[in-house]
């Protein structure tokens, strides 16, 4: 019998393997105070954020996001390697609601070299995987992919062929969207030679292998995030892990690898991370960050139910039966590992494979 | 993986049967979608596409929710609602532009706020928050030239194709803010799962130019 949903299955077996590699649960209070978002705002997702007063009249917010308060309590003179499994709560973007989200996650904070961001990456990659082996298998058979990107690279590469800064934001945006028409035209707007547009706007069509972005590199920063992907893609099984430009994340607190995993069978990305020590040095910490987050909350989503049934076996007993007989009898069937749902004849039945009328010390099958 | 169709949504109307004859020229082609028939969905099997007909401003919403690969959508839609979708390349038909339109004797009075008759709100918002001018916006789902007409608002936002409609009804195009075009977008996980199919489909329609 399956006690377990997918989604507490691939809680269990994600836990494992951060437990595996060395990372510590790390559990919080769902509190935090309010001017603690205001200060590093966009650096969230949302921008609505539940408020209320504490008993001491200071303004508290429910958790939208977990890295925040990692980062904050990030030790300086240590490597800090957590995980976490909390809820987050955020404004939904399609009803004008707010909802509950359970998410889950790694941050590793601290000397963040290039074995420390490959750790990431291998991690999310068997996040990924655990995803769509566990809840999104047909026959067997199912699919993910890990998107890589790299903001030191695009940022050296836009000011290489001389985008402003004012104007990198809407460059990324259209980046984001692979709309390379979006890009060429935000770039000449700019005053970026057509030649060195273009060259932005071919980024939009990258999805592929590692040597799609050697063709891309033109200078000493770009050379350096190539070796680093270049370790990465090396030591990670081959499978299922691509270049694309359209990962982007805001660069005023992401620097380096950036990256999105997505599951044959869910429409959005079930994953997002990268590196960013901007952040913390944003909070006055002179050290690294690389993590990510899992949503949760799409797996039940959209996995498809394939028990169409409220129990195995629905035993029916009429007025005055036989009451230690009766129990025997359904025992007997969970024993054996199906679900009874034991009822008085004449009351609305659950949805059932089989039902069983138990009449005295006899049973007939319906 | 098995290989699975590619769903593609087209806008019910004008602008999605000239899309679909650009699938057809390119050999993406679905006969049974011509007949007059109660059908929903029409599949090619061969050409390993299938298509389905729903409102205009829905199709954004089965691409970002991957009922639909793709999709087919005017640049309006896209810059109104902001879906979450990759807008892979613009197809160069159904060309029009989101206009300002008011009365042929319209004067604007910046002393005041002035009243605007829309269906496509954030676009409106962001054009008049650009110029900094103050504005009261009165949404509508149709008949939108009716608003300046009856006095309700002093200017229209809207889609202007010939202009006829605004003509006959003594309106007159104030200032155009934006080009509209269709655009070919696609779900981003889609994306990541029929690589191939997408790109080669997207090079096979922008050759049609």
């Amino acid at each position: 019998m399956k006690i377990f949903t997918e989604s507490e299955e691939i809680i269990y077996k994600l836990r494992d393997i951060y437990e595996k590699y060395g990372y510590r649960r790390f559990k919080m209070s769902k509190f935090e105070e309010y001017a603690f978002y205001m200060e590093y705002k966009k650096f969230l997702t949302t921008q609505n954020i539940i408020s209320f007063n504490d008993l001491d009249g200071s303004l508290l917010a429910l958790k939208p996001d977990i890295t925040l308060s990692i980062a904050k309590n990030a030790k300086t003179d240590e490597n800090t390697k957590v995980y976490y499994n909390e809820n987050v709560y955020r404004a939904s973007h399609n009803i004008h609601e707010y909802k509950e989200i359970p998410q889950m996650g790694i941050e590793y904070l601290g000397d963040i070299d290039i074995y420390a961001e490959y750790e990431v990456v291998r991690l999310a990659a068997m996040s990924v995987k655990q995803i769509a082996k566990t809840a999104f298998a047909r026959d067997g058979e199912f699919a993910y992919s890990l998107d890589i990107s790299h903001m030191g690279f695009v940022n050296a590469l836009f000011n290489h062929y001389g985008v402003s800064e004012s104007a990198k934001a809407e460059v990324l945006e259209c980046l984001g969207k692979k709309d390379g028409e979006g890009i060429f035209a935000a770039c000449t707007a700019d005053g970026v030679p057509a030649d060195g547009a273009s060259k932005i706007a071919e980024l939009a069509s990258v999805h592929g292998e590692l040597p799609a972005l050697s063709a891309f590199s033109v200078c000493e920063e770009t050379e350096k995030a190539y070796e680093e992907l270049k370790v990465i893609f090396e030591t990670l099984p081959r499978a299922s892990i691509n270049i694309d430009f359209s990962i982007v994340n805001d660069m005023n607190y992401y620097n380096g690898i950036v990256f999105q995993g997505f599951v044959h069978g869910i429409p959005r990305s079930v994953l997002s991370g990268g590196r960013y020590d901007n952040l913390l040095a944003k909070m006055g910490k002179n050290v690294g960050a690389c993590g990510f987050a899992l949503y949760l909350d799409l797996i039940d989503l959209y996995r498809e139910s394939e028990n169409g049934y409220d129990a195995d076996i629905v035993m029916l007993y009429s007025e005055g039966a036989d009451i230690p007989a009766l129990e025997k009898a359904a025992a007997f069937y969970r024993d054996n590992g199906f679900r009874v749902y034991v009822c008085k004849k004449g009351s609305v039945l659950p949805k059932t494979k089989k039902i069983i009328e138990f009449d005295g010390d006899k049973e007939v099958l319906v | 993986m098995k290989k699975e169709m590619l769903k593609v949504a087209l806008p019910k109307g004008r602008l999605g049967e000239k899309a679909y004859k650009m699938f057809a020229d390119a050999g993406y082609d679905c006969p049974s979608i011509l007949e007059n028939n109660r059908k929903l969905i029409f599949e090619n099997e061969e050409a390993g596409v299938s298509f389905f007909w729903v409102k205009p401003s829905d199709v954004a919403i089965y691409v970002e929710h991957g009922a639909a690969d793709l999709g087919i959508v005017g640049k309006d839609i896209l810059l109104e609602y902001s879906p979450d979708v990759f807008d892979l390349c613009d197809l160069g038909m159904g060309k029009c532009r989101v206009a300002v339109a008011g009365k042929k004797d319209f004067h604007d009075n910046p002393e005041r706020s002035l009243k605007v008759a829309t269906k496509f709100v954030n676009i409106t918002k962001n054009y008049y928050s650009s110029i900094g001018r103050n504005i009261e916006i009165f949404k509508l789902n149709g008949s939108i030239e009716l608003a300046p007409i009856l006095g309700m608002t002093d200017v229209i936002v809207d889609i202007v194709e010939t202009g006829t409609t605004l003509r006959e009804n003594n309106l007159d195009v104030i200032t155009e803010i934006l080009p509209i075009s269709a655009h070919l977008i696609a779900n981003k996980a889609s994306y990541r799962f029929k690589t191939e199919d997408i790109d080669t489909l997207k090079h096979e329609l922008s050759k049609k130019d």
